[in-house]
């Protein structure tokens, strides 16, 4: 079971999705739950994560690659591998600056709208090249906005075939209005140099899923999104 | 999803391809998830994740040392890694340990492995039959002595640059009285168990001051390797004052691997034998076999990294030069990475393991080349 995993009432799949990915895959497996004022579920739908983009590959390129910036004593001293961030703007990425490395952090706290689980409105199909969500609902209680939780993770675990660890964040509505989520994605941070030669955080997306169809999130009710990435031999 | 393509490439003595397989690869193991867990949920030194490593250890990682960098790119062969990384206290990661592996076991994988079943190690030869002399020190700059009996137990530590296993330890040395059966043992922890012992009759040495060599040939032969310290640990329980074992020694040591250490309490601690600016050492030789036989392992390449939507790839490679003078066989494909504890430490973790079947026989002079391309699509 993922201890940390902040599902409260009712669903809560401990179990991997070894039908959703198949073997070989390293996948995940996207789960929303909406419940309304009094913890009651009101919709809950369990899909295959499609959507890895390219800043995911791009990143696991340079974390095996070891793309270094600031060392004497590495190999791969002052390579970098330039990424589009979230904002569309090309930077240079390295893997690690220094001692300091945190690529594929999405250890966001409330309200953090840079890394960690997202939700947006866009509609359009999931393209490689994406870097970010369409349309993305910011943080808040205004029209359009949805009230960012903390996100939290559950332990990596296994059973006989799959191996799985659980990202969660709850999305509550307070903008007085239904918001319709047609997207998710996931943010995560990764260091890139700047003009005088430190390192920046520097934020990418990873995933962007398409919901079918979208899954409404009335005023007054709260989406949990879990993304569990999970790999089945 | 992740997915990823595996190739293997068999290339006769002339270079020619004679041989090619193809198959998904099927196994991303949880050291992956534990690894990009870390890395997501960006665990710092306070609060760290364990897995095992590829020794079967728990280790743990955490993101203030480096990160996790899931390192696979590695130089070939036994090239010393980074200069930061110690591998268990024991040996350095050398670049052999990192990125593609290549084995013979025929388990079928599962989430939890941590290691290739049985994997070929990196070696450049054919074995040896042959002992030859690895670690010695035979100096006097100030000549010494020191004297053990009952609880008073020696050790002397060296470093091992040459991996081999270890037949036979000579001390130089010489008896008071008769202090009986002098004991040997190999470890690595010097209050642990030992690897390897052999007895001597101490009442056959010399009294000469000047002392004679004592051979102890072991029965078994434990692994030495590069950059491992070892302690050779000497008593004559049976003895007492005055019929004891008096090493000869050198006061002012010049031996860079090791040095002494004396205990008082049969090797439940240990003090270590040095002075302001000098330290002791007994003089001592040990000598093995290489006997390891395996594939020479080059470097491990990424490159490639290329998106046209839906798809994007990049690829990993690394070649296995057969030249054991035998046949190997191929069963086993995976890749190991390096992660990072804040104590500047690093560790060797598996993240794939795919069984090859039917094997790929690999001759004697044949090459092998092991490509793995990481692919997403939208």
């Amino acid at each position: 079971m993922d201890a940390q995993v902040k599902a409260r009432t009712g669903i809560n799949i401990a179990k991997p999705d070894s039908e959703l990915v198949k073997p070989g895959e390293l996948g995940a497996i996207l789960e929303l739950t909406v419940r309304d004022e009094d913890g009651k579920v009101t919709d809950h739908r369990v899909m295959e994560s499609k959507s890895f983009v390219r800043q995911f590959l791009e990143l696991l390129y340079a974390q095996m690659q070891q793309y270094y910036w600031g060392g004497s004593s590495q190999p791969y001293r002052e390579t970098v591998l330039y990424m589009t961030d979230k904002n569309g703007s090309k930077r240079p990425v390295v893997a690690c600056y220094s001692y300091q490395d945190s690529i594929f952090n999405c250890d966001g706290g409330v309200g953090d709208t840079n890394i960690g689980i997202m939700a947006g409105t866009g509609t359009t199909v999931p393209n490689i090249d994406d870097y970010a969500l369409e349309s993305q609902c910011g943080h808040g209680s205004g029209v359009g906005q949805l009230s960012h939780g903390a996100v939290t993770f559950g332990l990596p675990t296994s059973d006989a075939t799959t191996s799985h660890f659980t990202i969660t964040r709850d999305f509550s509505n307070s903008s007085g209005a239904l918001i319709t989520v047609n997207e998710v994605g996931l943010y995560v941070v990764a260091l890139a140099v700047q003009h005088n030669g430190s390192a920046q955080s520097a934020y990418f997306m990873i995933i962007r899923d398409m919901i079918s169809g979208g899954v409404d999130v009335p005023n007054g009710q709260t989406l949990t999104i879990n993304y569990r990435e999970q790999a089945t031999v | 999803m992740l997915k990823a393509d595996l190739k293997l490439e068999r290339f006769d003595k002339r270079r020619r391809l004679i041989e090619v397989r193809k198959q998904p690869s099927r196994s991303f193991v949880k050291g992956f998830l534990g690894m990009l867990y870390v890395a997501h949920a960006n665990l710092s030194k306070t609060e760290p994740y364990a897995q095992n490593d590829i020794l079967g250890n728990s280790r743990q990682i955490d993101i203030d040392e480096r990160g996790v960098p899931l390192l696979v790119a590695a130089p070939g062969g036994w090239t010393n890694f980074m200069n930061i990384t110690d591998y268990d206290e024991v040996t350095n990661i050398a670049a052999d340990l990192i990125g593609i592996q290549v084995g013979e076991g025929t388990t079928a994988p599962t989430p939890t492995d941590y290691a290739l079943e049985g994997r070929i190690p990196h070696s450049e030869h054919i074995p040896e039959v042959v002992s030859n002399r690895g670690e010695y020190y035979l100096q006097q700059v100030t000549p010494g002595e020191y004297e053990i009996y009952g609880l008073r137990w020696y050790a002397t530590k060296f470093t091992c640059l040459w991996p081999h296993q270890l037949y036979r330890v000579r001390l130089r040395m010489y008896r008071e009285g008769s202090p009986g059966t002098v004991t040997v043992g190999i470890r690595t922890d010097r209050s642990g168990a030992d690897l390897v012992t052999d007895t001597f009759d101490g009442n056959t040495l010399t009294t000469d001051p000047a002392g004679e060599w004592g051979d102890f040939d072991f029965a078994t032969h434990p692994q030495l390797n590069f950059l491992g310290e070892y302690n050779i640990v000497i008593r004559a329980t049976g003895g007492d004052a005055s019929n004891s074992i008096h090493l000869i020694m050198d006061q002012d040591k010049v031996y860079d691997g090791g040095w002494g250490y004396y205990s008082s309490s049969s090797g439940g601690s240990w003090t270590t034998h040095v002075g302001s600016g000098y330290a002791w050492i007994t003089l001592f030789e040990e000598l093995g076999q290489n006997v390891e036989r395996g594939v020479l392992y080059s470097g491990c390449e990424i490159y490639g990294l290329s998106f046209s939507h839906p798809n994007g790839q990049f690829t990993i490679r690394r070649y296995f030069h057969n030249i054991s003078g035998s046949n190997w066989t191929v069963n086993e494909v995976g890749i190991y990475a390096m992660g990072t504890h804040s104590s500047s430490q690093c560790w060797s973790f598996m993240i794939a393991r795919d069984v090859v079947s039917p094997g790929v026989a690999l001759a004697d002079g044949e090459l092998l080349r092991v490509t793995y391309v990481p692919q997403i699509t939208v």
